[in-house]
């Protein structure tokens, strides 16, 4: 009862914050003239979850309330701060993390200086140069879908934020492009106890070693509707203090594939993403607790998903035109021998109707299915979000 | 698997060699037309102030990596058309 009352409290609070920040964005959003400017950006989002499980109980829920406000200030045309702060409400589940009450996260802050044309310096948290989709596509108007593909991602095999410094750059090469970023980190830190013994935590805001990860992800758009890339990092991610871990090291690399392109025969836009990612961390032992005994696996983990959505742009009709149809499969497989981690599969659809380019109503399903063990219900979720 | 990679790389530069108009040269319609949707839809030009689309067009060369004379002439296109 008492939980109820604090989190409807919250709930208040958060709402009346909300609408006094979106009455006042005229006077906020734009400075006046001056070498300072700044916007305040970020997307909102609301979601209704249900799922028929006759086994444990039928679930049917407004979930997931969120509010991720980003701010924007250039300060002269080589200094540049970028930040988000997430405030969400409600447990969740689509590869969303679950949870119950208020959370609230830096997703990122980070401090730029422009070198020259072709190179940036990067220092705070950031989104991270292993993969694509949590820097570019997990948004609620980028993402399609409700939800991330199984084991991509800061809740999957590789880390979201990180904190660190970076270089980051975009090349012309005649009508070509390439674009880099070379990272810098604190890096994952190895879990060695219970259940999650081998596992990575991402997100590491003390350095539990003196090494640092490294990384670099390199992307070329070879025409301007094409693009692939790759990334590859290294760490050290044993506790310098633990002599049975502390030369245990991690790599992290994969390939990113994106096609995006107005087809005058389909009458429409056809997008087309995937990403594979994989992970490699040093085999060690760790100890059972409950039987004492040591233990050791082959500590590999990947995931991957192929993403195909077609949106009739070219259409007469007005409604019709507003529809995005989408499909994902994805996998993840993790480590035989680590207490953590279900291998798995899932099909998702989602229905999309753009209310604007950037307000949308998404009517999902998502099936996983599990190598081992039962099959869940399918989920079906509607999530209403808006870009700022 | 090398093979597939090795023969999709070669593939894309022949793609990559084949367009004509190099990126310096594009317009930035044309360039606001080609970056803007890689990711989100792209906004029509009076979403934003002319000092707003300043900060966010900053914003996707951090973010989007595009380059910067991809950013200079959406920019201007954005500011002379919202």
């Amino acid at each position: 009862m008492k939980t109820l009352i604090n989190t409807t409290i919250l709930a208040v609070i958060l709402l009346v914050a909300f609408t006094t920040l979106v009455t006042a964005q005229d006077s906020i959003r734009s400075s006046p003239s001056g070498s300072l400017k700044s916007v305040i950006t970020g997307d909102v989002f609301f979601g209704y979850q249900y799922s028929n499980d006759s086994k444990n109980g039928n679930t049917s829920t407004f979930t997931k309330v969120g509010y991720n406000p980003v701010v924007l200030y250039k300060l002269s045309d080589k200094l540049f701060f970028e930040g988000e702060v997430e405030f969400q409400l409600g447990g969740g589940s689509g590869g969303f993390a679950a949870g119950e009450g208020l959370e609230v996260e830096l997703e990122y802050a980070n401090l730029n200086f422009v070198i020259n044309k072709y190179m940036l310096l990067k220092a705070g948290t950031f989104f991270s140069c292993f993969g694509v989709f949590e820097d570019w596509y997990h948004q609620r108007i980028t993402n399609r879908l409700t939800s991330r593909p199984l084991g991509i991602g800061h809740h999957g095999i590789e880390p979201g934020t990180e904190m660190g410094i970076a270089l980051n750059g975009g090349i012309p090469l005649g009508s070509a492009k390439l674009h880099y970023a070379i990272n810098l980190l604190n890096g994952p830190t190895l879990l060695t106890e219970d259940e999650d013994a081998g596992n990575l935590e991402y997100e590491s805001i003390i350095d539990n070693n003196t090494n640092k990860a490294l990384a670099a992800r390199i992307g070329i758009l070879p025409v301007s509707w094409l693009e692939f890339g790759g990334w590859i990092g290294t760490s050290v991610v044993g506790g310098a203090k633990d002599p049975a871990y502390k030369n245990i090291g991690a790599t992290h690399s994969g390939a990113y594939f994106s096609f995006i392109k107005d087809i005058d025969a389909l009458n429409g836009t056809v997008i087309l993403r995937s990403q594979y990612s994989n992970l490699s961390v040093d085999k060690a032992n760790y100890i059972d607790t409950a039987t004492g005994t040591s233990y050791t696996f082959d500590n590999k983990s990947s995931a991957y998903y192929a993403q195909l959505s077609y949106r009739p742009t070219m259409g007469i009709n007005k409604i019709i035109k507003r529809l995005e149809f989408v499909g994902r499969y994805g996998a993840v497989d993790y480590p035989g021998g680590a207490k953590w981690g279900q291998d798995a599969s899932q099909w998702a659809f989602a229905l999309d109707y753009w209310l604007k380019w950037n307000a949308v109503i998404k009517l999902s399903y998502e099936q996983n299915t599990p190598v081992k063990g039962t099959k869940p219900p399918a989920n079906y979720f509607v999530q209403i979000a808006f870009g700022l | 698997m090398k093979k597939v990679v090795v023969i999709f790389f070669i593939t894309a530069v022949i793609i990559g060699c084949a367009t004509t108009t190099k990126i310096v040269d594009r317009s930035g319609t044309e360039l606001w037309g080609q970056n803007c949707g890689r990711c989100h839809n792209s906004p029509p030009s009076s979403t934003y102030s002319a000092d707003q689309w300043e900060v966010l067009v900053f914003h996707m060369k951090t973010r989007a990596l595009i380059t910067d004379v991809e950013a200079k002439k959406i920019a201007a296109f954005l500011q002379s058309s919202n």
